[in-house]
């Protein structure tokens, strides 16, 4: 739903990591974080109501 | 078992949306927004989709009621309606009748807007007069 | 078409099977949700089509539900048509209404109908009146989604902030009869803000109607801001389809992928 609003698939990552897995977790945020740095700011971010309000 | 559609217009503003009120056994449970009506075609904002719910609500005023001693009170129309003419009557000798204002409102017909209005303007002297829906 | 349904009401309403029939009536230049009941006049019977066909329906499941609530005892008779036949099943998946007690008589709709809806099934399982149309071509989804991603992400957020929150989407819906509705948990969405926090308010509605939109479109319809909210809940039901071939109320009994916690068939 999210790709069809025109919101990159890639924004948004579901992962499963025990909680006795911290070196994962820390390397899935990690990577997740280098992505979305290269995505670039959020399309969100842009403030759609202020030409109406 | 009496379930009745009544079609009737919104009260809130000046569009005038057609809807249609459920009536379940004389009590009115829900709105339904005229598909037909030419004004909204089918669509309502949300306060006249909950129009319904106004109708039998226990804040509605049942009585007159008077300020007295800083504290609302209810009194009879009678004395409403004499408090109400006495003040009138002394801020206009006081201050003028541009010193009075009227409201009315879109919950009442036509034609009491029509008669308030000629009651600020030929009884009392204003054209102080404005309307909520005046949007 | 009108006469075999007037002929169907009456027989159903003499023959005592039914106490009401919840229909449509043309009154006053209007056409209006009606409750005919044993003896009352006919004539002035509607089936919904004023302008163009179907351009009058009413969402009479939602309707009925008052009623069936408001006297257990009695068993309803109910005008349909696809998407209402669609309803009803889920309306009895949800325990909101009993087959034992709701008499569909249904109706189908004609070709320019389906094609406008892009129905998927124009018509009833028990047909009273009227012939099978074809299914409406599906184009809306398919044609967003031939934008590039960013344009797609512009036009939906244009038409997302022209919402005023009147709710007109929940409550025209026969399928939205929670109590507590998550569109009003302040947590959610915040109360007095105005237009809501987009894309979320919309994502709500659409995450809440996975496995209970029949495609009716009445939303859409009553949709002041006129935002295409049946073309994003097109595409919930299309991901349904295609994740879990799953499409609401076209089996009766059949429940959503999403409410067991038993494996579904075909799928880990």
């Amino acid at each position: 739903m999210l790709q069809f609003s025109g919101i990159e698939a890639a924004r948004l990552r579901a992962g499963w990591v025990s909680s006795a897995e911290a070196p994962e977790l820390v390397h899935e945020f990690t990577t997740f974080i280098e992505e979305l740095r290269a995505l670039g700011p959020s399309p969100l971010k842009n403030d759609f109501r202020k030409e109406l309000v | 078992m009496d379930y009745q559609t009544v079609l009737t217009t919104c009260t809130y503003c000046g569009c005038g949306c057609n809807f249609f009120l459920e009536v379940l056994d004389g009590e009115p449970i829900g709105t339904i927004p005229c598909k037909t009506s030419p004004v909204n075609e089918g669509k309502l904002c949300i306060k006249g989709w909950n129009v319904h719910e106004f109708v039998r609500h226990e804040k509605r005023l049942t009585t007159p009621l008077l300020r007295k001693n800083g504290k609302l009170e209810e009194v009879s129309w009678e004395e409403a309606l004499t408090t109400t003419a006495a003040r009138l009557k002394a801020i206009k000798t006081e201050h003028g009748a541009d010193a009075i204002g009227f409201l009315t409102s879109a919950k009442v017909t036509n034609e009491e807007n029509y008669l308030l209005q000629k009651f600020a303007r030929a009884a009392v002297g204003t054209n102080n007069v404005d309307h909520c829906a005046r949007l | 078409m009108i006469d075999v349904i007037r002929k169907r009401v009456e027989e159903l309403l003499e023959s005592g099977e039914i106490s009401g029939f919840l229909g449509l009536a043309r009154q006053n230049g209007h056409i209006a949700p009606r409750l005919y009941q044993k003896g009352d006049d006919l004539s002035e019977m509607s089936l919904g089509d004023h302008l163009q066909p179907g351009d009058a329906r009413y969402p009479l499941n939602k309707y009925l539900i008052n009623l069936y609530k408001a006297y257990p005892e009695k068993t309803f008779g109910v005008l349909v048509r696809g998407c209402d036949d669609r309803g009803l099943k889920t309306l009895y998946t949800w325990n909101q209404l009993t087959p034992n007690r709701v008499v569909p008589v249904g109706i189908t709709c004609p070709q320019e109908l389906a094609d406008r809806c892009e129905c998927a099934k124009p018509y009833p399982d028990e047909i009273i009146a009227g012939e099978k149309a074809l299914p409406g071509e599906a184009r809306s989804v398919a044609a967003l989604e031939a934008l590039p991603v960013g344009d797609r992400f512009t036009y939906w957020m244009n038409e997302f902030v022209k919402c005023i929150k009147c709710y007109g989407c929940s409550n025209v819906c026969p399928m939205c009869f929670c109590n507590e509705c998550s569109l009003k948990c302040d947590d959610l969405v915040k109360r007095g803000e105005l237009p809501p926090e987009i894309p979320t308010f919309h994502h709500i509605r659409a995450m809440h109607m996975v496995g209970r939109c029949i495609d009716c479109g009445l939303c859409e319809e009553a949709c002041p801001s006129t935002i295409p909210l049946r073309t994003l809940y097109k595409k919930m039901n299309d991901i349904m389809v295609d994740k879990f071939d799953y499409t609401t109320g076209i089996r009766r009994g059949q429940r959503s992928p999403l409410n067991m916690l038993e494996p579904v068939e075909g799928h880990k």
